[in-house]
C-alpha cells in the first residue's frame, strides 16, 4: 500500500486531477509562520520544496520543536478529522513552497478513493504510535533528571540526536538544553548551602569569651546587671 | 516601667542601625513612647534614617559625656519621618539622641574615653524625662566597655547576625556574654539572607545552634538597600517581607515584656 503523503503527491502530479483540485500554492519565506497553534484548522499541506518546523510554545515563549517536514511530506492532517484548531504551529525553514487543500475538498476525494481513506488511517496509526514513542522516551528522561542521573540522561538524549527521527531528535535537543540548566541550578544551590553550615570554633569561642569575661570590670558588672537594670 | 532594649552585632555592617530605627518607628507607632540612643559614637549613622540634617543637630551624646549638657537636651523629637497624624492618633513619640558627626569630637571621645557611669546615668535620666515606655540602644559593634553596660542593663537584646562564618563565631561569644550577664530576653534576627537560601531551614538551624529564638530572617533587598539607609522601610515599604520581619521582631520584643 502507499502511503497518504506519496498518494496526494501523486495526485499533485496528474495534471487532470490537479485541475479538478483546488490545491493552492503557497510561498513562504525562512521563518514565516504558516500557522499558529489554536488557529482554525481547515487545511492539509503538503511540502512541495523547502522545509517545515512544527513547534508548540510555552507560557515563557520558549519554543520547543515537534518534528521537522521535507519535500513530499504532508502535514496538517489531524484538523481534517475533527475540523479543531491547529495543536501546533508550523513556520518555514528556508524558502519553502507548499500545496494546500481545504477539508471539503479532500474528505469528498477521500470519500471517492479506498486506498486513499485507508491510507490515510495508516498515516494517522504511524502519528499516534510516533507520539506514543514520544511520550516514552520523555517519561525516561524526565525520571533521570527526577532522579539525578544527569550523566545517563545526557548519554540518553546523545544517542536519540543520532538517530533518524527528526522528532526525537529535536526534543531530545531542546531537554538537553533543560537538564543542562537543571544541573546547573542544583550545583549553586549546593555550593551555597554549603556556604551556609554553621561551624563554630568552640576554642576561639572559649578564648573570646575568657578575655572578656576575665576582667575586674566585667566581674564587677555581672554582680552589678540585675540591680541596674532595676534601678532604668 | 520602660524596658531597654539593645541591638548588638559582632560585626559592623549587619544593617543593625536599619532594623533599630525600623523597630523604633513600628513600637511608636503602636502607641509607645520610643527613645533611640545613638552609641556608636565610632561610626554614627542612625539620624539619616530619621531624616536628620547634620546641620540641625547643636548638642550630641558626647557634648553630655563630657558634662556640658543634661541628657534632654541632646533628644531630638523625630516623630515627623512617621507622620505626625498617625503617631498622635497611636498616642506614641519618638526621639533620637545622635552622637557627634564631627571628625575632632568622634577622636576625642576615642582617645579620652569616658566614663561608663556617666552613660548609665543618662539612660535613666533619659528614660524619666522623656517618660519612656521604651530605651533602643544602637550600640558599638564588638564587646568594649560601653557596650557590655549596655548589654547589662537590657531587658532584651537583640542581636543582629549575617548569615556568614564570622558573624556565626563572633554571635556565640556574644550569646555566651549575654548570658553571664543574666539578659532576660536574647532574640536573634538573621539578616542580608540570600533569598535562593532555604529560610526556613536557615532559621531552624541558627535556632539550634545558639538556642535562642530567631524572631526574623530578613532577606538581602534591592528595594530596601535603594532606601540607602535615608528612610525607614517600615513606613516607605510596609508590604514588603523586610517591614513583615520587623513586625515579627516587635512582637517578640513585646512577648518578653
Amino acid at each position: 500500500m502507499r502511503d497518504f503523503a506519496a498518494l496526494i503527491c501523486g495526485l499533485l502530479a496528474d495534471e487532470e486531477a490537479l485541475h479538478n483540485l483546488p490545491f493552492d500554492r503557497q510561498e513562504f519565506e525562512d521563518g514565516e509562520t504558516i500557522f499558529e497553534r489554536g488557529d482554525p484548522g481547515e487545511d492539509l499541506y503538503v511540502v512541495e520544496s523547502g522545509q517545515v518546523r512544527i513547534f508548540t510554545v510555552d507560557e515563557g515563549g520558549r519554543e520547543l520543536t515537534l518534528n521537522t517536514l521535507g519535500p513530499g511530506e504532508v502535514f496538517g492532517e489531524l484538523a481534517l478529522l475533527d475540523s479543531r484548531p491547529r495543536s501546533a504551529s508550523a513556520a518555514a525553514v528556508g524558502p519553502t513552497v507548499l500545496r494546500r487543500i481545504d477539508r471539503s475538498h479532500l474528505l469528498s476525494l477521500i470519500q471517492s478513493s479506498p486506498e486513499l481513506a485507508a491510507s490515510l488511517y495508516d498515516l494517522l496509526a504511524q502519528r499516534t504510535r510516533h507520539m506514543t514513542d514520544y511520550i516514552e522516551r520523555l517519561g525516561h528522561w524526565a525520571r533521570l533528571v527526577a532522579e539525578g542521573r544527569y550523566d545517563e540522561a545526557m548519554r540518553s538524549l546523545q544517542a536519540e540526536g543520532q538517530v533518524s527521527d527528526r522528532a526525537l531528535a529535536a526534543v531530545a535537543d531542546a531537554v538537553r538544553t533543560m537538564v543542562q540548566a537543571v544541573r546547573e541550578r542544583e550545583e549553586r544551590l549546593r555550593r551555597e548551602v554549603a556556604q551556609l553550615r554553621i561551624e563554630i570554633d568552640e576554642v576561639k569561642r572559649r578564648k573570646s569569651v575568657a578575655e572578656i569575661t576575665d576582667t575586674e570590670y566585667f566581674r564587677d558588672l555581672a554582680r552589678r546587671a540585675r540591680e541596674l537594670r532595676k534601678r532604668m | 516601667m520602660a524596658r531597654v532594649v539593645s541591638i548588638h552585632s559582632f560585626r559592623g555592617g549587619t544593617g543593625k542601625s536599619n532594623i533599630t530605627a525600623n523597630l523604633a518607628a513600628l513600637l511608636a507607632l503602636r502607641g509607645e513612647r520610643v527613645g533611640v540612643i545613638d552609641t556608636d559614637i565610632q561610626s554614627p549613622g542612625i539620624h539619616i534614617l530619621f531624616g536628620m540634617e547634620e546641620e540641625h543637630i547643636s548638642k550630641t551624646l558626647n557634648d553630655y559625656l563630657w558634662g556640658q549638657c543634661s541628657i534632654e537636651d541632646t533628644a531630638y523629637d523625630v516623630g515627623e519621618r512617621l507622620g505626625h497624624s498617625a503617631l498622635e492618633a497611636a498616642g506614641g513619640a519618638i526621639y533620637l539622641i545622635p552622637s557627634s558627626l564631627r571628625a575632632g569630637e568622634i577622636t576625642r571621645i576615642l582617645r579620652e574615653g569616658y566614663d561608663v557611669g556617666t552613660l548609665n546615668e543618662g539612660f535613666r535620666d533619659l528614660i524619666r524625662e522623656l517618660n519612656l515606655d521604651y530605651l533602643l540602644i544602637d550600640t558599638h559593634p564588638g564587646l568594649n566597655e560601653e557596650t557590655l553596660l549596655s548589654i547589662a542593663i537590657s531587658d532584651c537584646l537583640v542581636i543582629v547576625l549575617r548569615p556568614d562564618q564570622q558573624d556565626f563565631q563572633g554571635t556565640a561569644v556574644t550569646v555566651d556574654v549575654a548570658r553571664r550577664l543574666d539578659v532576660p530576653q536574647i532574640i536573634l534576627v538573621v539578616n542580608k539572607a540570600l533569598s535562593s537560601y532555604d529560610l526556613d531551614a536557615l532559621r531552624d538551624q541558627v535556632e539550634s545552634t545558639y538556642e535562642c529564638p530567631v524572631a526574623a530572617v530578613l532577606p538581602l533587598s534591592e528595594e530596601v538597600a535603594a532606601l540607602q539607609s535615608a528612610d525607614l522601610a517600615v513606613i516607605r515599604l510596609p508590604d514588603h517581607s523586610f517591614s513583615k520581619g520587623m513586625e515579627a521582631v516587635v512582637q517578640a520584643i513585646e512577648a518578653g515584656k
